[in-house]
């Protein structure tokens, strides 16, 4: 029996414990701590394996609203999910059927690519995150980026800032609109639209004439090479001085000699693949410091040949480690792609306007890494929220290229034949879903803005891995590690 | 020549020798085996086990704004290996499980997407009188009270556990006393806090207190049990706070076992602010020899700083014990979510029918 004492004591314990949930936290100290764990337990494996890199990360991160934005999508999903938030309640809500989507819209995840017929076109180019989606979920995520991307605009002319900020819900609302409007001409049959042209916006007539400008002239060569007898190399070291975040280091021997095997592989991904030669590597350089989400991931230039053995027409080819979507498994089967490189491949080519909208994208494995190549070229410019400045940065500005920006997400959501339910869903009440999206999108970009602060905080609270700590067990194998590197 | 022989002769006799054997020299004028696994003289009173559940599961699943979609696979929900062992006061054991491995939080899956085994429970334990201490993945205390009184894990896991409420194991200590006269038990842990699939990600660890009491411990009303439990803790880097207090009505009995459990959770999935509740309630019957039934339903609460999100399970199952090992169950489980709930979780209303088979030894 126990002594009736020991019971009044585990009595006292029991109430004791029992009165510590009075003690309630704040609600900014509650939202830091979450921004910090949900960030940190969706990037665990990679600040174990590569810290320096994923400190950078988040150092970037901390740097502007707009790059958090980028880099916080794990946030976004718990957000969703959790939904105390409103980001997943709708009027509109239609969970099936799944679309093809982007999974990570944003204004910095479009941009202009050369078509196999030659001719520039605005397309996605990031599909790190594409998967089977709600469609809602890339409509929000477009709007509430289109509306981070106003509060970066004009940054050095507070009166031009002031004045597109306050038109934020016009310009949410334009993501919503396009995004109706082309949704209702797909459903009755018209074709999907390529846009080779920036029309009304500026923004994108800008990225379009720039392309074709940098295109004729292989900018990328001048920027990224020098040409040294009769010979192009890749520069080290930081190509734009005024931007020593960005570095070009020396591969280790064991990955130059891996190249062509993962050359050979991304080649049969293609679909005209051009001749193997064109692939012959004449240099490669590790890449630091590019991206915000993928900051962590590995990045090389690979210079081959080309299609002669002139030096005019070396190519710059970019590789990048890829990993999950992170978005799948709403609901079964959850999984709709054999492997990471299928995924891309499935998802870039249907969502493009034609599939050979970069017919120099393809996927391969690198030292068993999953890896996206693609053409590097400055003829092939994305959207930039630091060019938002001046009369690209106004209002009618960013709401003309949020219209363009939506109508194109309408067609890669259309893609998968969805079109009709998509339509049948929105097109009773097509004011109230605008207004509907442009209210979460200004609602819950407001809640970003207050996140960064959070996240900065978090960070000076936690350490530059936001409290993960790597242990000495948690270092990759040494070919690995020479893989990953670290930025100099 | 001789020599080599003699060598030769003696190694196969220490590799035919009984392991125990070689301990109890203190492996004098030798080293001992990197791991004493299997080397000790107690290796024979080392028991094995197993569970496994195999199910071919349907699934219907409802969109509120368009038409139903379906699915069907086979799987194992459930592949448990265990060893046990026992010597004097003090125990071991250890249980591995099998996980797909791409599983959420995985980077990139083992071959592809590969069952692979991975730790779920692997303590010592010391008993003294009626107390027991554990250290190491241990089992905690408030789930495996609520899911052994239940003891139809193959119809339906915990809905506490799918939901993050409470983790069967995790690394840490606890300490259980077991009151005299089949009065109950009373236990206190501690634990890393995030639960037996993940690294400890912050310097907070989780306090477990737990009391079980049959207030009756003779004669008919033997089985029924009251159940309170506490957990301070919190979770990720970001030590968001994951309290939870628990509280439950049990009836342990042979034939009938049931119960109603509920639990309140300050702070769920890494966000401290979130309030949320867990009713649970459940009956496990064998009103024939070797016939089963279950009934479990229980109500999530998944927010309350929203209104109208709940989540709503009913589980239903009739069973037969084909084998002393072997029982064989029809499930259904109906999913039910407020429209709220439904917006954020979707493919969360449907159907789901089950034919599972669960194998123990």
């Amino acid at each position: 029996m126990v002594p009736a004492a020991s019971m009044r004591r585990l009595t006292t314990c029991l109430l004791a414990s029992l009165a510590l949930p009075a003690c309630s936290e704040s609600a900014d100290v509650a939202r830091e701590g979450e921004i910090a764990s949900v960030l940190a337990r969706a990037d665990e494996a990679q600040i174990r394996a590569r810290p320096q890199l994923t400190a950078g990360k988040y150092s970037r991160m901390a740097g502007s609203l707009h790059a958090y934005h980028r880099g916080s999508l794990a946030v976004f999903r718990s957000d969703f999910r959790a939904n105390h938030l409103g980001l997943a309640v709708s009027r509109f809500e239609l969970e099936h059927p799944l679309v093809l989507g982007t999974g990570d819209p944003h204004f910095e995840n479009y941009g202009v690519l050369v078509g196999a017929d030659g001719e520039l076109a605005l397309e996605p180019n990031d599909f790190d995150s594409a998967d089977r989606l709600p469609y809602l979920w890339d409509v929000r995520r477009l709007a509430v980026g289109m509306v981070l991307a106003a509060h970066a605009s004009n940054p050095s002319a507070p009166a031009a800032h002031d004045a597109t900020v306050a038109e934020e819900r016009g310009i949410a609302a334009a993501v919503a609109d396009g995004y109706v409007n082309a949704l209702s001409a797909l459903a009755q049959g018209a074709a999907p639209v390529r846009v080779t042209s920036g029309g009304d916006s500026g923004i994108l007539t800008d990225a379009l004439s720039r392309s074709e400008g940098d295109l004729a002239a292989r900018e990328e060569l001048a920027e990224l090479t020098l040409l040294e007898g009769g010979r192009r190399r890749l520069l080290r070291g930081a190509p734009d001085p005024s931007d020593p975040s960005q570095t070009l280091a020396d591969l280790p021997p064991n990955v130059l000699a891996a190249l062509p095997a993962t050359l050979a592989r991304y080649r049969a991904t293609l679909l005209a693949p051009p001749p193997a030669e064109d692939f012959q590597v004449l240099d490669a350089a590790r890449v630091f410091g590019k991206g915000v989400a993928s900051w962590a991931r590995v990045r090389i230039f690979i210079l081959v040949r080309g299609p002669s053995d002139a030096p005019e027409d070396d190519l710059v080819l970019e590789l990048r480690e890829l990993g999950d979507s992170g978005l799948g498994g709403w609901y079964p089967p959850g999984e709709y792609y054999d492997d990471v490189g299928a995924r891309i491949l499935a998802t870039s080519r249907a969502a493009w306007a034609r599939p050979d909208a970069a017919p120099l994208w393809g996927v391969s494995e690198l030292l068993g890494l999953p890896c996206q190549i693609k053409w590097e070229t400055e003829g092939q410019k994305t959207l930039r929220v630091a060019r938002l400045v001046g009369l690209l940065g106004s209002a009618s500005a960013l709401t003309a290229a949020a219209r363009r920006l939506g109508e194109i997400q309408a067609r890669i959501h259309a893609s998968g034949g969805s079109a009709g339910a998509l339509w049948g869903r929105i097109s009773g009440d097509t004011s109230g879903f605008v207004a509907e999206q442009a209210e979460v999108a200004v609602r819950y970009a407001r809640q970003v803005r207050a996140d960064h602060a959070l996240f900065g905080s978090a960070l000076e609270h936690l350490g530059p891995n936001l409290g993960v700590v790597a242990a000495e067990g948690d270092a990759p194998p040494p070919d690995l590690a020479a893989l990953i590197g670290a930025p100099p | 020549m001789k020599r080599t022989f003699g060598a030769v002769a003696c190694a196969v006799a220490c590799f035919a020798h009984p392991a125990h054997a070689q301990e109890d020299d203190g492996f004098e004028g030798r080293a001992a085996p990197p791991t004493a696994a299997g080397t000790t003289a107690l290796a024979l009173e080392v028991r094995p086990g197993l569970e496994v559940f195999a199910q071919y599961a349907y699934r219907r699943t409802e969109h509120p704004s368009g038409p139903a979609s379906w699915y069907h696979e086979f799987d194992v929900p459930r592949v448990h290996v265990a060893l046990d062992a026992k010597a004097e006061d003090a125990r071991g054991r250890v249980v591995v499980e099998g996980v797909r491995s791409a599983a959420e939080g995985a980077l990139i899956g083992v071959a592809g997407n590969s069952i692979v085994f991975r730790a779920r429970e692997a303590f010592a334990a010391y008993s003294f009188k009626w107390v027991e201490a554990s250290a190491g993945l241990v089992p905690k205390l408030a789930l495996p009270e609520i899911e052994g009184t239940w003891m139809l894990r193959a119809v339906a896991p915990a809905p506490e556990e799918v939901h993050g409420f409470l983790a069967p194991a995790d690394l840490g200590a606890n300490v259980r006393a077991t009151l005299p006269q089949g009065y109950g038990f009373v236990g206190v842990g501690a634990y890393n806090g995030e639960g037996y699939a993940n690294r400890e990600l912050n310097r907070g660890k989780n306090a477990e207190l737990a009391l079980s009491v049959h207030p009756i411990p003779k004669g008919l009303l033997k089985p029924l049990a009251l159940f309170a439990g506490y957990e301070l803790g919190s979770t990720g880097t970001g030590r968001a706070r994951a309290d939870r207090l628990s509280g439950a009505l049990l009836w342990q009995g042979k034939r009938l076992r049931g119960g109603a459990a509920a639990t309140w959770a300050w702070g769920l999935a890494d966000d401290g602010a979130q309030r949320a509740l867990m009713l649970d309630a459940f009956v496990r019957a064998e009103p024939v020899e070797d016939v089963l039934l279950g009934l479990r339903g229980s109500h999530f609460l998944r927010d309350t700083r929203a209104s109208d999100d709940t989540l709503t399970v009913v589980d239903a199952a009739v069973g037969y014990r084909v084998a002393a090992p072997l029982q064989v169950f029809l499930a259904a489980t109906r999913s039910l979510p407020s429209s709220t709930a439904a917006d954020a979780i979707p493919g969360s209303r449907y159907w789901e029918g089950r034919l599972v088979s669960r194998v123990a030894f």
